[in-house]
């Protein structure tokens, strides 16, 4: 049921320097994802196994219309919350109720880490400009390996 | 098994868990990951952030030329504030974040309960007896834990 989706942008082999680096050049492209009707469980040992600190929740909507893609994001301290205060619903449709913060590829680099500083957080999903739909993670740690460009 | 890293010590690093649940009968000592990544206090933030980057750890402790007692914690936040700012700064200038700690024999469902009140995805595992460094604890240890449930 995890499912890791590959996406077109890719980090350039010559990392630029902190100053022109952009999100692309610095995200790992790709997120984990799990269906809406996934248990807690299966979400904990979706991010344990695959050391990430987001879970996406992906799906079709269905209206008289058409179908619609809907996604939703749970961090691993909103997992932690359900997890000491076990509600009567701990599916993933349930725990994917935080706000998402998220940037694009072309974003700078810094702006990105300014993002982080002012909502405290160590990860941002990075989605496609077109359309809107999550492509990756940029986390402090990828910004470290930017700064730390030429450092041995 | 202490070694010398690129860039930092990796202090007694192995990782053991024990598999049971729930929470509350798992003490922190039990999951946590030992060994934590120093530096010294006048190595460069860019040599800190190598550290991160190499090891994919989200603190590093920052220890003194006098016997190497830790003096502070550099997070990752630290470092991403160096970055957005273009600072170039040392590690103990570095240093802004007041690091979270928690007893190595607190229970795991403390240490979530920590985690969730401060918002935080890391915490500093003290020895219980000595009072120094042993360890960090993650989110991810914890989520572990619920998988195994």
């Amino acid at each position: 049921m995890s499912q890791t989706a590959t996406q077109p942008v890719h980090g350039s082999y010559l990392m630029p320097s902190l100053r022109h680096a952009t999100v692309a050049d610095a995200m790992h492209p790709g997120i984990v994802a799990c269906p809406p009707d996934a248990g807690l469980t299966d979400v904990a040992r979706l991010m344990a196994s695959h050391h990430v600190h987001c879970v996406a929740v992906m799906a079709i909507s269905h209206d008289d219309e058409a179908e619609h893609f809907v996604w939703g994001l749970i961090s691993d301290l909103a997992l932690l919350r359900a997890g000491i205060h076990l509600g009567p619903d701990s599916s993933a449709r349930a725990l994917a109720l935080e706000p998402i913060i998220s940037v694009e590829p072309t974003m700078a680099l810094r702006h990105a880490g300014e993002l982080m500083l002012r909502h405290g957080v160590s990860h941002l999903v990075v989605v496609d400009p077109e359309t809107q739909r999550p492509t990756g993670v940029l986390s402090t740690l990828d910004i470290a390996g930017v700064l730390a460009w030429g450092e041995a | 098994m202490p070694r010398r890293a690129v860039g930092g010590e990796a202090v007694g690093m192995t990782n053991q868990r024990i598999r049971t649940s729930p929470l509350s009968d798992i003490r922190v000592k039990d999951c946590m990951h030992h060994g934590v990544m120093t530096c010294r206090e006048d190595d460069s933030i860019r040599h800190v952030a190598a550290v991160m980057s190499n090891y994919r750890v989200h603190a590093v402790l920052v220890t003194n030329g006098n016997g190497g007692r830790p003096v502070a914690i550099v997070s990752d936040l630290d470092v991403a504030t160096a970055a957005a700012t273009g600072a170039e700064c040392t590690a103990l200038e570095a240093a802004a974040t007041e690091p979270l700690t928690v007893s190595s024999d607190a229970s795991a469902e403390r240490a979530a309960q920590l985690m969730s009140e401060h918002g935080v995805s890391h915490l500093v595992v003290l020895d219980s007896a000595a009072g120094y460094p042993v360890g960090i604890l993650s989110t991810l240890d914890i989520a572990a834990l619920l998988a195994d449930d």
